[in-house]
């Protein structure tokens, strides 16, 4: 069965934040009013994390890009009662909207707060309707979303092996983020695949993941800086 | 400690009981323009907060002052408020009917609507926190029992049912009464229908009673059940100071804690307003009182508990929340609270002379806005804190959900209200029974305990 | 003249009050429907079924004990309500309490 994870290579990412434009674009997520911006509104499924050690001048600072962590063990999913998010087979924590009744109790129950709130109706300024994705639902008010590893993506990857007569390569399927990244910092596949280079990556004396004493068994690593 | 008064009071409960409790009867025959004035008042709060669950309805969740961590609010804080102030009928009904406690006799059937008309309002806070209540339905069809909601969901469902069947059990020979005194007219249609035919005959009487006794059994454990399960809610998560094994008995300690305060507030009300002072005596603020004092202890034992848990062990994400409450932004709120919730009932209730019906009354009152404030000190601080470094929340409630807790204490009241006018606010078959028969029952009693 | 129609208003009301305790029937029938779908649901996806099927049985057992004191209530009351109203002399939801 496939595992789909993603490893990101803290080395090689340089914060430049473009995987939140793309993951923004690709997921038609609209972009922030100021006024909510600054209410702490703004939807954002791929986030950059900074974390700093010390007092100043002697900073330590650390910057990760977190997307959802599509938990081995969601507490998130644990906490719906309606079942809107849910782990589907192949290892991605599903979220969907039309289930969803809005009561944000997934949303309290992570831990790594990668669930976000439609408090609003979506809006886009008006020029930027033409380049909303149709491959992706646009959210209505009132319901939560989060990362899903664009897993939108899949089905387009199947019709595409379709129409070319071949089975579904791992390459075939790539989320936003990963594909954009200038310095390529961020690795997708199947984690199931001992061959694969997440498999091999995940298993790096450099890997760790967040909050792993929890016990959520995120399918989200991460190469630790500075080897 | 009953004092009698060197006034005309205690001639006047004496009439009162000569003339057969006249004086329970009378919001139910008469209403005064105080009523009318009070309820038009009512009518435009609520009004005022309909208007604003609109704009929430039309516009979406961001009307309130809700966020990314900040999820949940003053909303949940109001469900929990709520469901916990149900608690009054319980106690009191329940668990002073079992132990034949004989001054509860006046005193049961205010606090069992309490717990009956309090408990939709828990559950409409719940409906109005959802970002999409046209979908409420779904949790019916699809919902999954591994949820805590749905254990609150199943749980506040059957205790809202019990706590009905045991409202409307004593309700009925109060109900025969009325329908007796009624001439004609849809009233009188309404008590011949709920009064079921009730001729006070020793087999009803024996058979309510027997249905009355089962139900005081049953409504304990799963009043028990409902506080509990609300507190799962937030301990069945792994969230820093949510997470923690004394949820359960907190909360019902807390909704004990509140239930009683709100009896006491609403007795004096009635006592005032429907010049009760004969039913609603000395006594019974007393006696009420202690218990408010017990509470109170135990609240401030688990609350201590808690919090010295939490700052013993040190964990760096615990250590954060409650440092926020204990020094941070929500400091105030927090030291406030230990202030209502028990410095200002200990020295009231302590001591003797204070523990009057005024001083009461101003315990009581203290009471359930402490122990607001503690829902709101507990939903909040652990939502600013996320695990991962990210910058701390801030939530700042708008008017809408302020609009809509003074709604719903409004609406609250409104139908309270309407009850005393249909219904004896003070259990008259109960009264009459306990001023013919107890006396003799509590002499047998009395002569078993002690030796021959 | 006055008769007749007492007779039938009595009916009426006979009726609503029975009605009342089969309304609370079908909100218990209803409420169990709610409860053992959701055990069936969990079990056939294989959701975490024991959650479900500890709390339907628990509150089944409540909302049992619920529905047998009322029906015990309501059966007792009016039936004996009905029995006094030869001596009493009129209709039985028109008794008066002795």
């Amino acid at each position: 069965m496939v595992r789909w994870g993603m490893v990101i290579d803290l080395d090689k990412c340089s914060a430049c934040r473009a995987c939140v434009i793309a993951c923004q674009i690709e997921n038609n997520i609209p972009p922030p009013d100021p006024k909510e911006a600054a209410n702490f509104r703004t939807i954002s499924w791929m986030r950059m994390v900074e974390r700093i050690e010390g007092e100043y001048p002697h900073l330590k600072s650390n910057l990760m890009p977190v997307p959802c962590m599509q938990c081995e063990h969601p507490p998130c999913t644990k906490v719906c009662p309606v079942g809107a998010t849910n782990k589907t087979k192949e290892g991605i924590v599903d979220q969907i909207y039309g289930r969803c009744i809005g009561c944000r109790y997934c949303s309290n129950a992570c831990p790594y707060t990668v669930k976000t709130m439609n408090w609003y109706k979506p809006a886009w300024p008006k020029e930027m309707m033409d380049s909303l994705n149709p491959d992706v639902s646009v959210r209505p008010k009132g319901v939560v979303e989060k990362c899903t590893f664009c897993h939108h993506r899949i089905q387009k990857a199947k019709d595409r092996a379709k129409l070319e007569k071949r089975e579904m390569a791992p390459e075939d399927y790539v989320p936003a983020c990963a594909e954009t990244c200038p310095s390529q910092a961020i690795y997708f596949g199947d984690l199931n695949d001992k061959d694969s280079i997440v498999s091999k990556l995940s298993r790096s004396p450099r890997a760790f993941r967040l909050l792993e004493d929890l016990g959520t068994e995120p399918n989200v690593y991460y190469l630790r800086e500075g080897a | 400690m009953e004092v009698v008064k060197p006034d005309g009071r205690l001639a006047q409960g004496e009439r009162s009981a000569a003339a057969g409790d006249e004086i329970l009867y009378r919001p139910i025959m008469k209403t005064g323009r105080g009523f009318y004035t009070v309820f038009a008042l009512l009518s435009l709060v609520v009004l005022v907060a309909a208007y604003a669950y609109f704009t929430q309805f039309r516009d979406g969740l961001g009307v309130t002052g809700l966020n990314s961590p900040v999820f949940w609010g003053v909303y949940i804080t109001n469900f929990v408020f709520f469901i916990g102030v149900s608690h009054a009928g319980t106690l009191i009904s329940a668990i002073l009917r079992i132990s034949k406690a004989e001054w509860r006799r006046s005193i049961t059937r205010s606090a069992e609507v309490i717990t009956v008309l309090v408990l939709f309002f828990g559950l409409g806070n719940i409906l109005i926190d959802l970002g999409r209540i046209d979908r409420v339905l779904k949790v019916i069809a699809h919902g999954r029992f591994q949820s805590p909601l749905l254990w609150d969901v199943v749980s506040i469902t059957t205790y809202l049912t019990a706590s009905s069947v045991y409202l409307y059990l004593p309700l009925i020979p109060d109900i025969a009464l009325l329908r007796d005194r009624m001439k004609g007219g849809f009233r009188k249609r309404l008590y011949q229908v709920l009064a079921l035919g009730w001729a006070g005959t020793e087999k009803q009487i024996h058979y309510l009673e027997k249905g009355i006794g089962i139900m005081a059994v049953t409504v304990l454990p799963i009043a028990v059940s409902v506080h509990t399960v609300v507190s799962y809610v937030f301990s069945m998560t792994v969230q820093p100071m949510w997470h923690s094994a004394i949820f359960g008995p907190y909360f019902v300690a807390g909704a004990i804690f509140s239930g009683i305060a709100a009896i006491i507030v609403a007795m004096a009300i009635l006592r005032k307003v429907y010049r009760l002072e004969d039913y609603f005596r000395e006594v019974h603020f007393n006696n009420l009182g202690i218990l408010l004092l017990v509470m109170t202890c135990l609240w401030l034992y688990f609350t201590f508990s808690e919090y010295l848990t939490v700052f013993y062990g040190a964990k760096p994400d615990e250590i954060k929340v409650f440092m926020e409450k204990i020094s941070g932004r929500y400091a105030p709120h927090f030291w406030f609270m230990v202030v209502t919730c028990f410095v200002i009932p200990f020295t009231i209730l302590a001591n003797n002379r204070t523990r009057t019906i005024k001083g009461t009354v101003i315990a009581s009152v203290s009471v359930n806005i402490g122990m607001w404030l503690e829902r709101f000190t507990i939903v909040v601080p652990t939502l600013m804190h996320p695990r991962l470094p990210y910058e701390t929340g801030s939530y700042s409630a708008t008017w809408v959900e302020w609009a809509i807790l003074a709604g719903c204490f409004a609406l609250f009241a409104l139908i309270y209200m309407i009850f005393t006018k249909l219904f004896p606010i003070v259990s008259i078959w109960e009264v009459q029974e306990g001023r013919q028969k107890a006396q003799g029952e509590v002499a047998e009693r009395l002569k078993t305990y002690l030796p021959a | 003249m006055k008769v007749p129609d007492g007779a039938r208003e009595d009916r009426i009301v006979l009726g609503v009050q029975i009605s009342i305790v089969i309304c609370f029937y079908f909100f218990t029938a209803g409420f169990f429907a709610f409860l053992w779908h959701a055990v069936y649901r969990s079990v056939a996806d294989n959701d975490h079924p024991v959650h479900a099927v500890v709390l339907a049985s628990v509150i089944t057992i409540a909302f049992l004990i619920l529905a047998s004191v009322m029906t015990m209530v309501f059966s007792v009351i009016i039936r004996e309500g009905r029995k006094k109203f030869p001596a009493n002399g009129g209709l039985a939801n028109e008794t008066e309490i002795k």
